[in-house]
């Protein structure tokens, strides 16, 4: 492989990774203070990109569309946890994850109802759609580049909201020791409102740039990106956010790298061997790499 | 409980309670073998086609809850088997002259020239029903052992891969399945007959291991890890082998479906699917058989009812529109609503006639025989479960 | 001044707490002790809003707190240094300490009783970039203490301090809750070490089973024979 081709590879990997590690994040974000796999999580995607289609078909300009989008998906997000989670708080995991199933069902039918079975086109605004040379023959589009750099700085930001924010570190103490954390005075419910609300706009980022780099919104968009940043947060962790953004990474960097490296007749098992790295992983380390706590094994 | 004389070395009388359920259980399937015969004598082909159906499902269904309602470890990979179970018969039982080099080229010559055309379709049915579940069984002892080991969502999770794992390789390979566009033609050998007298099979054998010292060690392991330990279950083999019965019976259930409408394609054995059963299984109750019988029934007569829903009908003089996906939304949402409401089903942990339907808050009101869905650790005394106030 | 009137708690059919009313009256040491599993840290937690009595009140300074939500009750100045320590491993110990203080909102008293804590307990202050997770179980114990101080509250609620402890730290803990008695501090403590609880409180309540068995001021509870005999190890 040339230098030219490593390089924007690379890109597309850091690329890739930066869109996983924005859904990744809300679902671990959950999952460390709710025990909760939040499936329809996907669905939050799904419904950002089709804001961004709407809007845009009204001709509303990008940045607009933008704000639109990460709006929706937070309310989709809120209102998800008061009406079908907190009924449901305290029940075994399993429940949790088979009633996050029937959300994500229901979502996405209900989406199938009401925007059609047929993809419908992203409006990628011109801005994003270039492409820009770099020396040494290295050729990286727009949006790649700020694919990368929003995630970056969402990343900071996340992480200022995490350690420095009285919120956040309340998030954090309840993730850790949720009764402790009420003894404290934390109210457990804001925390909670709070974890779907970060999680759920960032998931609204990722419906932009998902939705710019694959340029069409769908009802059932919302299943590779939600399985791709359920294997994140295995690989790094379920609870950890650290941990989902680095899985997230190691994720995109090994999609793109297996596909160059696998033989030609294998590359469509590309799901396959994916996911047998993610059974792997939880039989070796099912605490991910950043996880505290070992799960009950036998 | 009626005893006979207590003196010690006469046998035991079989008490009251149970002969009754002998009795009781022998008019079921009496009543329900007349009820295949009347179908079989006055059904359109539409109408029989939806019993087989249901019949399958409640296989699948009553083998889901031996996997993971006795056992309390979930698994989401359970339609896996059945795809498993369906290809592997279709793939003998297909006539040579469909599965030649031009169509499928991956096949071993062996497979590719299995003519079973001269047997008589029970016989053939039967045959590559074993071999389907058989080839499902053995993969459920390669995946189980190492995945029996986790318990709660991670299992749900890495099963659920196996299921994503099973759907790609159909998929992608292409010149041994057909891949996506389907895999046909099957012969049409499933019965009615067939398919009732595998349930009745599948049903039996379920109830027989229930009462068993193995069904005993799965659910005990269920309720109380350590304690179950303690008394010397190993825990591992106990789940592996409510895994590989589940595995067995589900690809059963494959090869009857694939023989009944002749054609296969890998979407059917994917998540849509899959939350079918798990609807069926959780609404009849997760350790329950009979509740598993009866959720099957339910969530295949259902969509049949739901689905002028879809297609748009016309009552009076009112027409609704087709409103495709409606139907999957209201299930959809029902589920929720069990889940929130009644998440241990119409009957829970035990089977019809032993009080049914009772408590209606499982959460508040724990008592031993309560669904677990996963095993939890039971608390000391004076560690009270989080009342969900905050 | 704090009323339990015939609290029941119920753990689904079992009863853990099964009719128990108790008193802890201003400036007042009280403490409940008891065997393990006689329910006395359930009713610590019932107080403190985790669980739910079945039936029976709550009432503190006129304020009925049996259906309050947790987060409420600290805000009314109820808090307490949880039974085996629970503080949190992966914050620092500013932060557990900071969060002890969640539902205040006086800046300078915060600095105030942080300055405060550190004098009853200096190590925390030589820790407080740590992680809570890397001090030792003494340590823990005075950081949940510290924790729950600094929420300035009006009733303490201490769940077994010296559990797990060397006697060595034991000694101290108890010498930090007499210092916390001699300032006004309403504090009730559940102990299962019987004697260094009747030494340093004003009244006890023996627990046994879910309900009170004996109650009395701790000086006379501490000479009961019963007492002496199944707590007392004489």
């Amino acid at each position: 492989m040339s230098f030219a081709e490593l390089g924007q590879q690379f890109v597309n990997a850091l690329s890739l990774g930066s869109i996983y590690a924005l859904v990744a994040v809300g679902l671990t974000m959950v999952f460390g203070i709710l025990r909760l796999i939040n499936f329809a999580h996907g669905e939050v995607v799904m419904l950002g990109g089709f804001t961004a289609y709407f809007l845009g078909k009204a001709g509303m300009p990008f940045w607009l569309i933008a704000i639109a989008a990460v709006l929706v998906t937070t309310v989709v997000g809120v209102l998800m946890e008061r009406i079908a989670y907190r009924p449901i708080r305290g029940a075994p995991d399993v429940s949790l994850l088979l009633t996050s199933l029937g959300v994500s069902i229901a979502l996405q039918n209900g989406a199938m109802l009401a925007f059609g079975n047929q993809p419908k086109p992203f409006p990628t605004p011109a801005a994003l759609a270039g492409q820009n040379q770099l020396p040494g023959g290295l050729q990286i589009s727009t949006a790649n580049v700020v694919t990368i750099l929003t995630a970056l700085v969402l990343m900071v930001l996340l992480t200022w909201f995490v350690r420095g924010t009285a919120t956040g570190t309340q998030m954090r103490a309840t993730a850790e020791n949720a009764m402790a954390a009420r003894l404290m005075g934390i109210s457990i419910n804001t925390v909670i409102v709070a974890a779907f609300v970060v999680g759920s706009a960032l998931a609204g980022v990722a419906a932009l740039l998902y939705g710019a780099r694959v340029g069409r919104v769908q009802y059932d968009m919302g299943f590779i990106p939600i399985l791709k940043a359920f294997v994140a947060t295995v690989i790094g962790g379920f609870g950890s956010i650290p941990g989902a953004v680095l899985g997230a990474y190691i994720l995109g960097f090994g999609e793109i790298f297996l596909i160059s490296f696998l033989p030609d007749a294998l590359t469509k098992y590309r799901d396959a061997f994916v996911f047998i790295g993610l059974i792997v992983i939880l039989l070796l380390r099912p605490q991910g790499i950043l996880g505290s706590t070992e799960p009950e094994k036998i | 409980m009626a005893q006979g004389v207590a003196t010690a070395p006469a046998p035991p009388a079989v008490p009251e309670r149970d002969r009754r359920g002998v009795w009781a259980a022998l008019l079921a399937v009496l009543l329900g073998a007349a009820f295949i015969w009347l179908a079989d004598a006055r059904f359109n082909g539409y109408r029989q086609q939806l019993v087989v159906l249901a019949l399958s499902y409640i296989i699948i269904a009553v083998a889901l809850t031996v996997t993971s309602g006795f056992t309390g470890v979930f698994s989401l990979g359970q339609i896996g088997f059945v795809a498993v179970g369906a290809y592997v018969s279709a793939l003998m039982s297909i006539p040579p002259q469909w599965k030649d080099d031009i169509a499928l080229p991956g096949l071993p010559w062996w497979l590719a020239t299995l003519d079973l055309g001269g047997l008589p379709p029970w016989l053939g049915l039967t045959l590559v029903s074993i071999v389907g579940a058989l080839a499902a069984a053995v993969l459920a002892v390669l995946v189980g052992a190492p995945l029996m080991r986790l318990s709660g969502h991670y299992v749900a999770v890495a099963t659920m891969g196996f299921l994503i794992i099973v759907y790609t390789v159909i998929v992608n390979l292409d010149h041994v399945t057909s891949g996506a566009r389907g895999l046909s033609p099957i012969p049409t050998w499933t019965t009615l007959w067939s398919a009732y007298v595998w349930t009745l099979v599948t049903i039996y054998a379920s109830w027989r291991i229930r009462n068993s010292p193995a069904g005993r060690a799965m659910i005990a392991s269920r309720e109380n890890l350590l304690a179950a330990r303690g008394v010397g279950v190993d825990v591992l083999r106990t789940r592996l082998l409510a895994f590989v019965f589940g595995a067995f019976f589900s690809g059963v259930a494959g090869a009857l479906l694939a023989h009944q409408v002749g054609t296969i394609a890998p979407s059917q054995f994917y998540f849509k699917t899959t939350f079918l059963v798990v609807t069926m299984v959780v609404l009849g109750g997760m350790g329950s058989i009979s509740g598993a019988v009866v959720g099957a029934v339910v969530m295949t007569i259902l969509p049949e009812y739901l689905r002028p829903i879809d297609e748009g009908f016309t009552l009076g003089g009112f027409t609704s529109p087709p409103l495709y996906g409606l139907s999957q939304i209201l299930i959809a949402l029902g589920f929720i609503l069990v889940m929130i409401f009644r998440p241990q089903g119409l009957f829970g942990d035990r089977e019809i006639g032993l009080g049914l339907l009772a408590r209606t808050k499982p959460q508040q009101e724990a008592s031993g025989e309560d669904i677990a869905l996963t095993p939890e650790l039971a608390p000391g005394v004076d560690e009270a479960p989080l009342d969900p106030r905050a | 001044m704090l009323t339990l009137t015939d609290v029941k708690v119920y753990y689904g059919a079992i009863a853990a707490v099964k009719g128990v009313s108790l008193e802890v009256h201003d400036r007042e040491l009280v403490a409940l002790i008891g065997a393990n599993g006689a329910g006395k840290t359930t009713t610590l937690r019932t107080i403190s809003g985790i669980y739910r009595p079945r039936s029976g009140s709550i009432v503190h300074d006129g304020a009925d707190l049996t259906t309050m939500p947790s987060h409420e009750i600290v805000a009314r100045g109820i808090s307490q240094a949880p039974e085996g320590r629970q503080i949190f491993g992966s914050l620092t110990v500013r932060e557990n300490l900071m969060l002890g203080a969640t539902r205040r909102t006086d800046k300078s008293g915060i600095d105030e009783d942080l300055e405060d804590v550190f004098g009853l307990f200096p190590v925390l202050k030589e820790r407080l970039g740590q992680a809570g997770g890397t001090l030792s179980g003494g340590e823990q114990q005075m950081l949940a203490i510290g924790r729950a101080l600094m929420a300035r509250p009006k009733l303490l609620l201490l769940d077994e301090p010296s559990l797990g402890l060397a006697p060595l730290m034991v000694g101290r803990i108890f010498d930090v809750v007499r210092r916390l008695k001699e300032r006004g501090v309403t504090i009730l403590l559940v102990e299962q070490n019987a004697r260094k609880a009747l030494e340093v409180a004003d009244r006890a309540y023996v627990m046994e089973t879910g309900h009170i068995a004996l109650s009395g001021p701790a000086a006379e509870l501490a000479r009961n024979p019963e007492v002496e005999r199944a707590y007392l190890g004489r």
